[in-house]
């Protein structure tokens, strides 16, 4: 009888319903954020919510003004006190097809629960709450006992039900699961030695692992699942992403290292904007540039046949990620109308839109560091001296430039054209000059030296130059953003090994078909017209990109990029004109070209070893040769929002950047210049963003232990669920802020904790009561990811490498991997052995082992894998190559041994299982091991062969691939 | 003591386990149990199965199924002349193209086929032509992706993967979505054929239509014997474990899936075992045709057929990989054509025939489709560019109204001028043959519930029984 009370109200606790009219008791206060929200959001917000675009009878019911406000009518949709004079509580009790909410073609219906959850609510007074997950958290515990805070409040819900935890796991059970759960790989023999039943030992045992350089590998690949890592850009070729994996490195080492939370979300949004960036400490190069990567590891389209389409497309997914990544919201929802849940109007969207529409692509150079700008600085030292002694015999120019004027008429041109960009006076403004190699100011000024008659000049008219310093230094120069409104554009330029590329929409991917005059080669070693025609592509928003290196293909794969140390560019000036009636005969300053005829000079034999000795010395050590495709301010703009999503239907006002308008952070104040990245950074981990936290430390307790206090780890609106334990929830999210967002740390918090240390051995009256166990009265039982299953099977073997970091190891190819953009070589059948996080990841091509236990498709943040249960699981165990071969490798490793059959058995059982064989165990698998030599009769490595299958059938058991 | 359980596999019975779910569903997970749709069919089915033509990179609708007269007259003239001329891929636009192929009538219904498929024009009463198909995307990726899953980007389910969500699978030891590759993976990858956001389970097995159809089916072991202790071994010691759990009901699932695992290992390759088929149906095939392409695409037609008598419920089967390319001509439009068009007009034909024969074709829908069509106007001088714009389609089978023609395009078959009928309208209609009712096929990812029709999808009855 008393069992049977308790079953309802835990139905009424956990499922906030009630199936069966008439059988429930009510909650003795109705609280509107856990019972009322989640009703009327599910069932009344499409037509009564945020989005004006579907609402009906101007009825909202989301926000408290409108909901309790008298209608045009008359009527009180709600009305305080009094539920039979609430328009909304008649409506949802009345079972008048014409009347009833909601109505019944919504196929919805509220249970009489729910009605009467509604009705006593509007009876108490109708008390509305903003919704849980935007107010502050507060930390309400108070005790000051020993014990550990996440177990009192995980001990009050249990006592409410009466419920008993279950006792701490055994030894053995507990250094398996944590030696997992931290570093993603079963324990040592060494490990399991130890006795963390003693807290200081357990406690010593949690260091050792969160200290070692796999705790960061693994909790990388959690972040990875979040940042739709992968390597290529999907689309038709899968292209790559430059430098991807070095993404995947700084995720490691900033795990490792602990970098703190706040810092890890800001550099991933605005690394390149950092005042003082964080530079590696063992190479010296910028690793918050690297963190940039999450902006630029898309998908991508080459040969858009509308760019403004991509783009925005490219923009939504990197508002998608982001926003559900760090805030657990689904700003995209509000693409093309204000969200219907939650209160995030489409103004919002197109603020963020903004802010990512104003970043340009740009390829750092991956290992430059600081130490390496003493030679730019020395170079320039040299140079100042030479010109200083030359300009003491010669004389110097400081004539203007003039206009410009055509070569043939010798007067200034009739057609009509525009200047993008002119470089022959000193400055480069207003183009940006990003890296190192062109510099603030062009070539006016610089000396000119013919190196085989060792005469020279100083220019008195200026180029955009990227030799300025030493040639092999990286860079770009980049104009404003403009829109394309000519027929041509001509570039006056020399180089080698370069390129000029004219971005339309910031698209990276430039090629034919379509833009292929969107990308010029540069080769000339003078200055010479180079014109592509862009007259197709008016009114298409662009910016110029002179870049000293070569996008090429590489084994059939187009899109990579190199930087020849040869390789330079020089520009004189760009023009849009509509004619090439006068051009490209010649456009040009008459008196520059005299000026050069004039000024040669001859500079001295020994100043000028002394200084072409020192420049080359320097310059070796200025070679850019790797890169990564990060992220870079352009000009600031703002986006008009995309009415109904449609990008060619522009409301007429544009929507300033800012952050969130439910949520605190910098507010109005975002720059004007520039793209507001570091402000939308600040404001996300602002300690009053009621969100950033939470869902942090949501997301490591959801990794610990399989499902999160709030289960839709990635949505923390309307539509995600409440959590299971919300003082617990809030008690983390303070307690991380505290402890000074130490991922570290809070994981330490978390797995000392006694619910932490439960069995997994359900008691059955616990799991009558609580069937799911939200309420953790035991620990859940988990199935290792994907990761977790390769690595551990290549422990068993050992043939785990542990090297760490790199560019990845090829996917090994089999006939079923087709299909276009196939990678063109093969990887080993093991991955060389290397951990599982190293294994390559083309959106295309994404290694079957992996998906098969639920790896997801790199295509949005998933933070909750999905857990499936197929037989094409138990095919891949039983039949696959990789398994067969590593299973014979383990078995060649116990027969060197030169063991007794049980001594092995043992050893196999540690090593897979963490544990002992029990005597049962031994004696079954010995007889397994005799049973199967006698299998192959005629062959002479029967014994190896039975100890093969042994051990393959290891990997088939249940244990291997579940923490127990 | 450890209980000995020396059941063995195979002869277990699984009915019942896989509940309404698809095959192998991942029943231990509250989170997709709470989200499996409604008691499926949500309506009586006609079709128990789809089986795909996938024509990849597009047919030529005025090549093909939608004769235009306007073409021969007013070949070599200026199409900015004539209509308003939208970006293509290539933005190569040359002159009005007309078709090098001759239209007649056939059948009772007097459908205009092409020269192209003659063997498809002798099954001509038993389709329906939709010609008045749209896409919204001219890049085969994006379109590709929206033909498949609803979506021009990567991560959604695709069709496959929805229909094997809603309804399961006839047959517990078959995967229930399968992709039966012919040699062209097309644009976008195996993407177009996952689960998305759905359980990987979803997701379509890729088979080759030959004796080893898919990746880790065949055991490494030399003998059955072999594979049973192994498994055995594995399975006592499952047991034991689970009696030490306690209630553990994903370990019981798993240990069940091994039994599926067993089973399927036998019922694959005896499904694609084809040495039983008699001579006269390989023939009607196309087994000894000279064109090792249409050996080839014949060997993925009868393998589909034996995969709808097993009730594997959604098969699509890909291209071979002719020396012209796909359909994707963008020049030597006649050759490429013409050697796609040989390679599968006679095993298709063939395999309506085959299905109508053995009573299939009632509860069998089939689908000739593409991601778009293509200019009626020439890119450069004898290619054609994509065109999403206006493209034909034909369905056969469970429900369909045969010999029908739907739909109408202008005088140059460039644009839709009657009855625009949608990627989302294909899908809706799909899924109503196969019992489903669109809106109410959903799953619930990033706070939204999605569907395979988005917000859209109309059913096209005009061509339904």
């Amino acid at each position: 009888m008393l069992r049977g009370i308790f079953y309802i109200l835990i139905l009424l606790l956990f499922c906030g319903c009630q199936r069966n009219p008439g059988d429930f008791t009510l909650p003795d206060q109705v609280d509107f954020n856990q019972h009322i929200r989640p009703i009327i959001s599910n069932n009344c917000f499409v037509c009564h919510g945020p989005d004006i675009s579907s609402r009906k009878a101007e009825l909202r019911l989301d926000q408290e003004f409108f909901a309790k406000s008298q209608s045009q009518s008359g009527l009180w949709p709600i009305r305080a006190g009094k539920p039979h004079r609430s328009e909304m509580y008649r409506r949802i009790m009345s079972d008048d097809p014409e009347q009833m909410m909601p109505p019944p073609e919504t196929n919805r219906s509220l249970t009489a629960y729910e009605k009467a959850l509604i009705g006593k609510w509007i009876e108490e007074g109708a008390e509305w709450k903003k919704h849980w997950a935007f107010i502050l958290p507060e930390n309400q515990f108070l005790s000051d006992n020993a014990r550990h805070p996440i177990d009192q409040i995980i001990d009050q819900t249990l006592d409410r039900q009466h419920l008993q935890r279950i006792p701490q796991a055994s030894n053995q059970q507990l250094i398996r699961r944590l030696s997992y759960l931290i570093k993603g790989l079963p324990p040592t023999e060494e490990d399991l030695a130890k006795n963390v039943e003693d807290d200081g030992d357990y406690e010593k045992y949690v260091n050792q692992l969160l200290t070692s350089p796999q705790y960061g590998e693994r909790w990388a690949r959690h972040w990875m699942d979040l940042a739709r890592y992968a390597e290529g850009r999907g689309h038709e070729f899968d292209y790559p992403v430059i430098g991807a994996w070095r993404y995947r490195d700084y995720l490691i080492r900033a795990f490792n290292q602990d970098l703190p939370y706040d810092e890890f979300v800001i550099e991933q949004l605005a690394g390149d904007l950092l005042d003082t960036p964080r530079y590696n400490p063992e190479e010296g190069f910028n690793e918050s540039l690297i963190g940039t990567l999450l902006l630029n590891i898309g998908e991508g389209k080459h040969s858009p046949v509308d760019t403004k389409d991509e783009e925005k497309i490219r923009i939504d997914n990197v508002i998608d990620v982001t926003s559900k990544t760090f805030l657990g919201l689904t700003v995209a929802c509000a693409r093309c109308h204000d969200h219907k849940f939650d209160d995030i109007p489409t103004t919002d969207y197109y603020a963020l839109y903004g802010i990512f529409e104003s970043s340009r692509a740009h390829l750092y150079p991956a290992e430059r560091t600081p130490k390496e700008y003493q030679y730019i600085d020395s170079i320039q030292q040299l140079k100042q001296e030479l010109l200083a002694y030359l300009e003491s015999v010669s004389l110097t120019s400081n004539q203007p430039p003039a206009s410009f004027i055509s070569e043939k008429t010798k007067e200034i041109p009739s057609v009509n054209y525009t200047v993008l960009g002119d470089f022959r006076g000193e400055n480069i403004g207003p183009w940006s000059s990003d890296g190192y190699c062109f510099g603030k100011k062009t070539t006016k000024g610089e000396l000119v030296v013919d190196t085989k008659s060792n005469r020279a000049h100083i220019r008195i008219s200026g180029t955009a130059s990227s030799e300025k310093i030493s040639r092999g230094l990286s860079g770009a120069l980049r104009s404003p953003t403009f829109t394309i409104d000519s027929d041509y554009i001509l570039f006056k330029a020399a180089g080698n090994h370069a390129t000029i590329r004219i971005v339309p929409d910031n698209l990276q991917l430039i090629q034919d078909p379509i833009h292929g005059a969107f990308a010029r080669k540069i080769e000339s070693e003078s200055l010479i017209d180079f014109i592509s025609f862009v007259g197709q592509w008016k009114g298409t928003k662009a910016y110029i990109e002179i870049i000293p290196g070569n996008y090429y293909s590489r084994n059939g794969k187009g899109h990579y990029y190199r930087q020849n140390p040869e390789a330079w560019i020089e520009v004189e000036y760009v023009l849009a004109l509509d004619s090439l009636i006068e051009f490209p005969s010649g456009v040009l300053l008459s008196n520059d070209k005299i000026t050069r005829q004039e000024s040669f000079l001859q500079i001295p034999q020994s100043i000028w070893n002394d200084y072409w000795l020192e420049k080359n010395r320097f310059s070796k050590f200025l070679q850019d040769t790797t890169f990564l495709a990060g992220m870079i301010d352009g000009d600031c703009i703002e986006s008009a929002v995309f009415v109904r999503g449609d990008h060619r239907n522009l409301s007429e006002d544009k929507v300033p950047h800012r952050f969130l308008t439910a949520l605190p952070g910098v507010g109005p104040d975002f720059p004007k210049t520039g793209s507001g990245r570091l402000a939308l950074a600040k404001s996300i981990v602002d300690p009053e963003n009621p969100l950033t936290s939470r869902i942090f430390v949501n997301r490591v307790w959801h990794h610990l232990f399989g499902k999160g206090i709030v289960t839709t780890v990635d949505n923390f609106g309307l539509q995600g669920t409440l959590p299971s334990h919300p003082e617990l929830l809030d008690h983390l999210a303070v307690w991380f802020l505290e402890n000074d967002w130490s991922v570290k740390k809070l994981i330490r918090y978390i797995v000392t904790s006694e619910t932490f240390k439960q069995n997994t051995e359900a008691d059955p009256h616990a799991l009558e009561i609580d069937p799911e166990n939200k309420l953790l009265h035991s620990f859940p039982l988990l199935r290792l990811e994907a990761e977790a299953i390769r690595d551990g099977i290549l422990t068993c073997s050992d043939r785990l490498d542990l090297t760490m970091y790199g560019e990845s190891i090829p996917l090994h190819l089999t006939d079923f991997l087709q299909g276009r953009g196939r990678p063109s070589e093969s990887g080993p059948l093991d991955g060389a052995g290397r951990r599982s996080i190293y294994q390559a990841l083309w959106r295309n091509f994404l290694p079957p082992f992996m998906t098969t236990f639920d790896m997801p498709i790199p295509f949005s943040t998933f933070g909750d894998r999905s857990e499936t249960n197929v037989p094409a699981q138990s095919l891949t165990l039983l039949n696959d190559p990789f398994i067969r071969e590593q299973a014979e490798l383990w078995a060649k490793n116990l027969i060197k041994k030169n063991q007794d059959t049980s001594t092995l058995i043992e050893s196999v059982y540690l090593k897979a299982f963490s544990r002992k064989p029990s005597a049962d165990e031994i004696i079954i698998s010995i007889q397994f091991i005799n049973d199967q030599k006698e299998k192959y009769p005629q062959r002479e490595d029967k014994y190896q062969l039975a100890w093969t299958d042994f051990c393959h059938s290891i990997f088939n058991m249940k244990e291997f691939i579940y923490l127990l | 003591m450890l209980g000995l359980c020396r059941n063995g596999f195979g002869g277990v019975a699984l009915l019942g386990l896989m509940g309404g779910l698809g095959l192998g569903a991942p029943f231990n997970n509250q989170k997709i149990l709470a989200q499996s749709p409604s008691i499926l069919p949500h309506h009586p089915a006609k079709a128990k199965s789809v089986i795909f033509l996938y024509m990849d990179g597009g047919v030529s609708q005025v090549d093909s199924f939608d004769p235009k007269p306007r073409l021969e007259k007013e070949n070599g003239e200026d199409p900015y002349k004539k209509f308003k001329v939208d970006a293509t891929q290539f933005n190569n636009i040359g002159k009005i193209l007309k078709s090098p192929w001759n239209f007649n009538q056939f059948g009772e219904s007097g459908i205009w086929i092409s020269d192209l498929f003659p063997n498809i024009a002798t099954c001509v009463d038993d389709i329906a032509v939709i010609r008045s198909m749209i896409s919204e995307f001219p890049e085969h990726t994006n379109a590709n992706y929206f033909l498949h899953t609803g979506h021009g980007l990567q991560g959604r389910p695709s069709m496959g993967a929805w229909t094997a969500y809603g309804l399961g699978t006839e047959n517990e030891n078959l995967p229930g979505y399968i992709v039966l590759d012919g040699g062209l993976i097309p644009p976008g990858g195996l993407d177009n054929f996952k689960s998305g956001f759905l359980p990987a389970s979803y997701e379509a097995s890729i088979f080759k239509a030959r004796d080893i159809p898919v990746a880790n089916i065949a055991p490494l072991e030399g003998s059955d014997g072999i594979q049973r202790n192994k498994l055995n071994l594995a399975k006592q010691m499952d047991q034991s474990l689970l009696g030490r759990l306690g209630d553990a009901q994903q370990i019981e699932s798993a240990i069940q899936n091994y039994e599926l695992a067993y089973l399927m290992q036998s019922s694959v390759p005896e499904m694609s075992d084809m040495s039983g088929e008699s001579d006269n149906i390989k023939k009607l095939y196309g087994f000894d045709s000279p064109d090792q392409h249409t050996r080839g695409y014949a060997a993925q037609c009868l393998m589909a057929r034996r995969m709808v008598e097993r009730g594997v419920r959604f098969i699509e089967l890909t291209c071979p990989r002719v020396e012209a390319d796909r359909w994707d001509q963008h020049n030597g439009l006649k050759d490429g054509h013409e050697r796609n068009a040989h390679a599968v007009d006679q095993p298709i034909a063939a395999l309506l025939k085959d299905l109508k024969s053995r009573g299939l074709l009632e509860t069998t829908l089939v689908i000739f489709g593409m991601e778009f069509g293509r200019t009626p106007f020439a890119q450069g001088t004898n290619g054609r560019d994509h065109n999403p714009s206006a493209f034909s389609i034909w369905m056969a089978g469970a429900g369909i109204k045969a010999g029908t023609v739907f739909g109408t395009t202008d005088e140059y078959g460039y644009r839709v001028l009657e009855n625009p009928t949608s990627i989302h309208d294909l899908h809706a209609t799909m899924l109503h043959l196969m019992g489903i009712q669109h809106e109410k096929l959903t799953y619930r990812f990033s706070g939204r519930d999605i569907r395979l029709t988005d917000v859209g999808g109309r059913i096209i009855q005009e061509i339904l029984t």
